[in-house]
């Protein structure tokens, strides 16, 4: 037992672990990779399910086999002993996998047939090969989800990008720590509700005659006394969105952005005081570019967080303005779970992945380019 | 110069009330709202400043409660979320621990399948979990929500702060005599606490406020966690406005006494999130 394993072990989950002596961990891939493999057999041969929920949990059993085995072999080429690191791995992977991967490479499957309401149900989807995709080019709503989607986060970016600076800059003033903490408790309680909270406590405030306008009609000494049309006006509504979503979301931002400020060297402040530096030097030369990594990590954030305007829609759309805040994701929610037509949701949902890696990569090959230069 | 310094004093401090104001008050109205009483004659909608609350009638926050079944609500949303929480930081402080502290083999690469999982937000895998939820038979079934995982975000920072574990305590333990397992548990995980507990809100207030998932997933009248009774309360009941917004005050209630109470861990989990860029 104690001689070298043939590497050929490895072929068998558990094995390699056995022969070593490591009965436990080699006992419990062992025992991980029979209970996929029995049930893997058993849904290969059980009577095929028309709408594919065999393929499903054959695709689980697969998925958790291929960790056991790979995490089985790759122990082989670590020191001995460290078994146990790969077995408390295995529930963080194999959850991974099944909940968040799976679902990506079954919409890949169902991308390529033709499903509805009846289907759904009762399975036997047509075979719709590539004529899913192309519907998407002749989809008008789709095309109007993505750039309302791209309006709105062009909207969020640049509203955004001077009040949480601002805020952050403000609460940096305050010399005491407690009051300090104070506002920055306040600062941070919009974030702590859920939009269907949020948007019922704002469409009470922007509602004909609600308080906003009672505050508009005060601040401009009693001229304006019409109800301003916040969320029925298509234009104003986009705004209106962006900036709930900026209500909300700004706390948070501002204490990233303190956080950052109050890491940076106080004795680089000191040693630019020496040289000479003056406020607004200081800013430029010093602060700002040690900022910029934040910025970055703010930004792409916020990019992954644009999707959270589906739940707003849901909670804060209206009829008369459906047209400006239909979002990409509505679109797919309503095709896929209302009409029942999953093939081409899950067509749409792949390609807005795509697209959102591909800007992803773009924004993160921009901003590795400002960190180098920055 | 010392009267720059309390001039520019009292500019900051007022923006910043200012701005606090801003925060605040949306949250008062609807307070003032939830108390009012149109039987007895109040306005709902006045053509004034209204946070106030002039009449307390509390009675609202027993038709609210009733009528939006919070009832049943809060019960599903403590019991997912608590459960969700557990088995989330659990899962993720065990791959943290493999991945971040020792290393091994393999583990940039595991990082990065987990991190990768970030830009597949959430929504674009909607309608694909639905039919894996479905094929798995939890098709409109709580459990949906109690399945520990995907928590990226959390293997991240955890990940991070079990590489910054003083190695010290670890030797001493090691020449102590401590076996490689029982490091963890004795050592390891003890000094965490804090790490874990952040992570942990983190965790437990995201899955609190999960509205997407249960308007999907969810479907009969009982299976209902607080975010979407109240959504189908507003949408459903359009008529006992008052009523309506206590519901409302009720469900901003636990969580602002949660956030009083740990306040300090809130802003600790921001600060987190903050240092690992």
């Amino acid at each position: 037992m104690t001689a070298h394993p043939t590497r050929a072990a490895l072929l068998c989950p558990g094995l390699y672990q056995y022969l070593k002596g490591e009965w436990k961990a080699g006992g419990i891939f062992f025992a991980l990779a029979a209970i996929c493999l029995t049930t893997m057999a058993f849904y290969a041969r059980a009577e095929a399910d028309p709408f594919g929920h065999q393929d499903v949990r054959l695709a689980i059993a697969a998925t958790v086999l291929f960790w056991a085995a790979l995490f089985s072999a790759l122990d082989a080429f670590q020191r001995p002993g460290r078994a146990a690191l790969y077995l408390i791995l295995l529930p963080a992977i194999v959850l991974f996998s099944i909940f968040t991967y799976l679902p990506i490479i079954w919409a890949v499957k169902l991308a390529f047939y033709d499903h509805d309401l009846q289907t759904l149900v009762y399975g036997g989807a047509p075979f719709a090969g590539l004529s899913n995709f192309a519907d998407i080019v002749h989809d008008d709503k789709f095309w109007l989800g993505l750039s309302n989607t791209m309006k709105f986060f062009i909207i969020g970016f640049l509203l955004g990008q001077f009040p949480a600076p601002a805020l952050a800059y403000l609460l940096n003033e305050v010399p005491s720590r407690r009051v300090q903490t104070f506002y920055k408790c306040i600062c941070i309680m919009p974030s702590l509700f859920s939009w269907p909270i949020i948007g019922a406590i704002w469409l009470w405030i922007l509602k004909p005659g609600g308080q906003l306008d009672v505050l508009i009609e005060i601040v401009s000494w009693g001229t304006v006394t019409e109800p301003l049309p916040w969320l029925g006006d298509p234009t104003t509504a986009r705004y209106v969105f962006v900036s709930v979503g900026l209500w909300m979301g700004t706390g948070v931002s501002a204490l990233i952005w303190l956080a950052s400020l109050a890491n940076i060297d106080p004795s680089m402040y000191e040693a630019a005081q020496i040289d000479g530096a003056d406020h607004w030097q200081k800013f430029r030369h010093l602060t700002f570019p040690l900022l910029i990594p934040t910025w970055v990590v703010l930004t792409i954030l916020a990019f992954i967080g644009m999707f959270s305007i589906f739940d707003q829609v849901i909670v804060m759309g209206n009829p008369s303005i459906r047209e400006a805040v239909f979002v990409v994701m509505i679109h797919i929610f309503e095709t896929g779970l209302r009409v029942g037509a999953v093939g081409y949701a899950a067509a749409m949902s792949l390609v807005l992945c795509l697209i959102v890696l591909i800007m992803t990569a773009f924004n993160l090959k921009v901003s590795s380019k400002m960190d180098v230069t920055g | 110069m010392r009267m720059k310094g309390k001039f520019r004093s009292c500019i900051v401090h007022g923006l910043l009330w200012v701005l606090c104001a801003g925060m605040v008050l949306p949250f008062l109205v609807v307070l003032t709202a939830s108390l009012k009483c149109p039987a007895l004659g109040d306005e709902m909608s006045p053509r004034t400043p209204d946070f106030i609350p002039d009449r307390f009638y509390w009675q609202n926050y027993l038709i609210g409660w009733k009528a939006g079944k919070l009832g049943i609500a809060f019960f599903n949303s403590i019991m997912t979320s608590v459960i969700w929480t557990v088995g989330t930081v659990l899962v993720c402080a065990m791959a943290a621990y493999a991945i971040g502290r020792r290393q091994c083999l393999g583990h940039k690469w595991i990082l990065l399948f987990f991190l990768s999982s970030m830009m597949f937000a959430g929504q674009t895998v909607l309608i694909p979990q639905f039919i894996l939820y479905r094929a798995l038979g939890l098709y409109d079934s709580l459990l949906i929500f109690m399945i520990p995982g995907t928590g990226a975000f959390t293997i991240f920072l955890l990940c991070h702060w079990f590489k910054n574990v003083p190695r010290e305590i670890e030797e001493a333990a090691l020449i102590d005599g401590c076996g490689e397992n029982a490091i963890f548990y004795r050592i390891i995980l003890p000094l965490s606490l804090p790490a874990l507990a952040t992570v942990g809100l983190l965790a437990f207030m995201g899955a609190w406020n999960n509205f997407v998932g249960p308007y999907v997933f969810l479907e009969s009248e009982s299976n209902l966690t607080v975010p979407l009774a109240i959504q189908s309360y507003i949408v459903n009941d359009p008529v006992d406005e008052a009523a309506r917004y206590a519901a409302i005050m009720i469900s901003i209630i636990p969580v602002l006494v949660v956030f009083i109470f740990l306040q300090r861990w809130f802003l600790k989990g921001l600060s987190l999130g903050a240092l690992k860029g």
